[in-house]
């Protein structure tokens, strides 16, 4: 099957068919943003969404790239990491030849790698880089959240079950008529609503 | 590294025993099922939504000062201040003879998402100090704000700055773009307003920050050390009821975090005059009255640079502020700290009282 001649499963994103060469196109692959990347593949993202489904395709298409930048950040965040591991090792390494005393208490030795990973960690954490991809990764994981909302939100209109949308215009709703029900009442000293007293019980 | 096959040795043997203690530790455990948080007696005064007000009973003779009313944050829950009799902040207050009540803004949930932070200090916030100065037939309180619910404290002083006697600021963050604050740095590039979107910021989501603050001291190191404890009981059990708080984060509610975020975090607003609540604006310099800043020199969520500023922006000559050496969280925990400092800080109301 040329997957790029069309999404496999006659147009309908996740069918049996779709999923069965994703697997495939996985399987065969080593990177581990593979899942991502044989998607990517899978789908005519760069084309414009038609048809019936053209709403499920762009979600789809933009869920896709979304997933495979947040897959790009956190492996940049894996080789920041990295490096902070590295030189912690650097630093615990000098350390231990200073002290060889260290060698021979493991506690003391774990507590050591400890200072030295949270000092190291420490530095790269206030870099800008490494706020920037916090932040970036976050960003992404927020715009996912988005565009799976808007999935969700399409499959409870067609099941005819409350929706969040229809929840939050309750909702906004309810709050502008508490809110004109207050300015309505005269105003009063006290809140509005009190705790209850615990009842006392009745004696048998 | 030259490890000789003594310390080999050495070290296979203490991982032996490690592993012994571990069993140790994992037994004393097992049995010990759900830890009890809540130390001091108290009686739910006021309720709104999923805002309760709290009145502790008293524990000694009436100190005969206006109530204290604590105003803890939003983003954790208050009976860290009252965790076991043992190590109980709000105890010690009581023990000082302080009558004292407890805001805690409870567990916010979707219907809670567009509240914003004029609805939190302009209307829950007041409620709760108003119903405090009906029931007592009085003018003023005491108010006592601890981190961001200093924050909040602070806004609310600016607003009715003769509603608050005299004004307890403990660990709060009031210019919020120091350097040496991690938190704010990574705030500034987040795209807050896409982050709430979807509603509701998750408890679990903060946790996650807050751990990735010192990820290698607080996803390992700390249950290391709980191998080391030795299944000392009473040990583990403080464990537990740490454990269980700091886990314990409610949701925040989307339109008041993205605020706080916004306006506060990344637009510094309180320190710039620029903060408006419900059409309202916080003028810091309109704080008149005594204020105590306490802040610990530990604290790796809101370091003393952010917190000490405070005195440069209020209006009242009577402003001291307080270092402790301790983290964060230690302030209120701290086998010394817990005590010590509401000691201090009963000591200071009682004086400004009297004159």
């Amino acid at each position: 099957m040329n997957a790029r001649a069309g999404i496999p499963g006659g147009g309908f994103p996740f069918s049996a068919d779709f999923l069965k060469v994703w697997i495939e196109q996985v399987a065969a692959a080593t990177s581990p943003a593979a899942p991502w990347t044989a998607l990517n593949d899978m789908f005519p993202s760069t084309s414009p969404a038609l048809g019936l489904s053209r709403e499920y395709q762009e979600i789809g298409a933009k869920l896709l790239e979304l997933g495979q930048q947040f897959q790009r950040r956190c492996a940049e965040l894996t080789q920041q990491s990295a490096a902070v591991m590295q030189d912690a090792l650097q630093i615990l390494k000098q350390r231990t030849e200073a002290d060889q005393a260290l060698l021979k208490s493991p506690p003391d030795l774990y507590d050591e790698w400890i200072d030295c990973a949270e000092s190291c960690y420490a530095q790269a954490a206030r870099g800008d880089a490494f706020a920037s991809l916090f932040a970036e990764i976050c960003n992404i994981a927020s715009a996912i959240k988005v565009e799976r909302g808007k999935l969700v939100e399409q499959m409870a209109r067609q099941l005819d079950l409350p929706s969040r949308a229809e929840v939050d215009t309750l909702n906004r709703q309810l709050r502008v008529l508490s809110a004109a029900l207050t300015s309505a009442k005269p105003p009063s000293k006290k809140p509005v609503t009190r705790a209850r007293k615990p009842r006392k019980r009745s004696r048998p | 590294m030259n490890a000789t096959p003594d310390s080999l040795a050495q070290i296979l043997q203490a991982a032996a025993d490690m592993q012994e203690k571990g069993k140790a530790v994992l037994r004393s455990m097992q049995g010990m099922g759900e830890v009890e948080v809540g130390a001091s007696q108290k009686v739910c005064v006021y309720s709104d939504n999923k805002l309760r007000l709290y009145r502790y009973s008293p524990l000694a003779r009436s100190a005969n000062i206006k109530p204290l009313l604590i105003c803890y944050a939003m983003v954790n829950r208050p009976y860290l201040l009252d965790l076991q009799p043992d190590r109980s902040f709000i105890r010690e207050l009581l023990s000082a003879g302080l009558e004292v009540y407890l805001l805690d803004w409870g567990y916010p949930d979707g219907a809670d998402r567009f509240a914003g932070l004029a609805e939190y200090i302009d209307g829950h916030l007041r409620h709760c100090v108003e119903f405090i100065l009906n029931e007592h037939a009085i003018d003023s309180l005491n108010l006592l704000g601890v981190c961001q619910g200093g924050t909040l404290s602070l806004c609310y002083a600016a607003l009715e700055p003769k509603q608050v006697a005299q004004l307890v600021t403990m660990v709060t963050p009031v210019d919020f773009k120091t350097p040496e604050n991690l938190l704010s740095k990574w705030a500034q590039p987040i795209d807050v307003e896409l982050l709430t979107r979807t509603g509701n910021v998750s408890g679990d989501f903060l946790n996650f920050v807050y751990l990735s603050l010192m990820p290698f001291r607080l996803t390992q190191q700390k249950y290391v050390n709980l191998l080391r404890m030795q299944g000392d009981r009473v040990q583990l059990e403080y464990f537990m009821r740490m454990e269980k708080w700091i886990f314990d984060s409610p949701d925040q509610p989307a339109n008041a975090f993205r605020e706080f975020i916004q306006w506060f975090f990344q637009e510094n607003r309180l320190i710039r005059d620029a903060l408006e609540l419900g059409g309202k604006q916080v003028l810091l310099r309109k704080i008149m009255r005594p204020v105590l800043n306490i802040y610990a020199t530990k604290d790796h969520l809101v370091p003393p640079s952010a917190s000490v500023p405070l005195g440069a922006y209020i209006g009242s000559k009577d402003y001291r502020s307080m270092e402790i050496d301790a983290g964060h969280i230690g302030l209120y925990v701290g086998g010394k700290t817990c005590k010590a400092v509401p000691a201090a800080i009963a000591g200071w109301l009682k004086e400004r009282h009297k004159a």
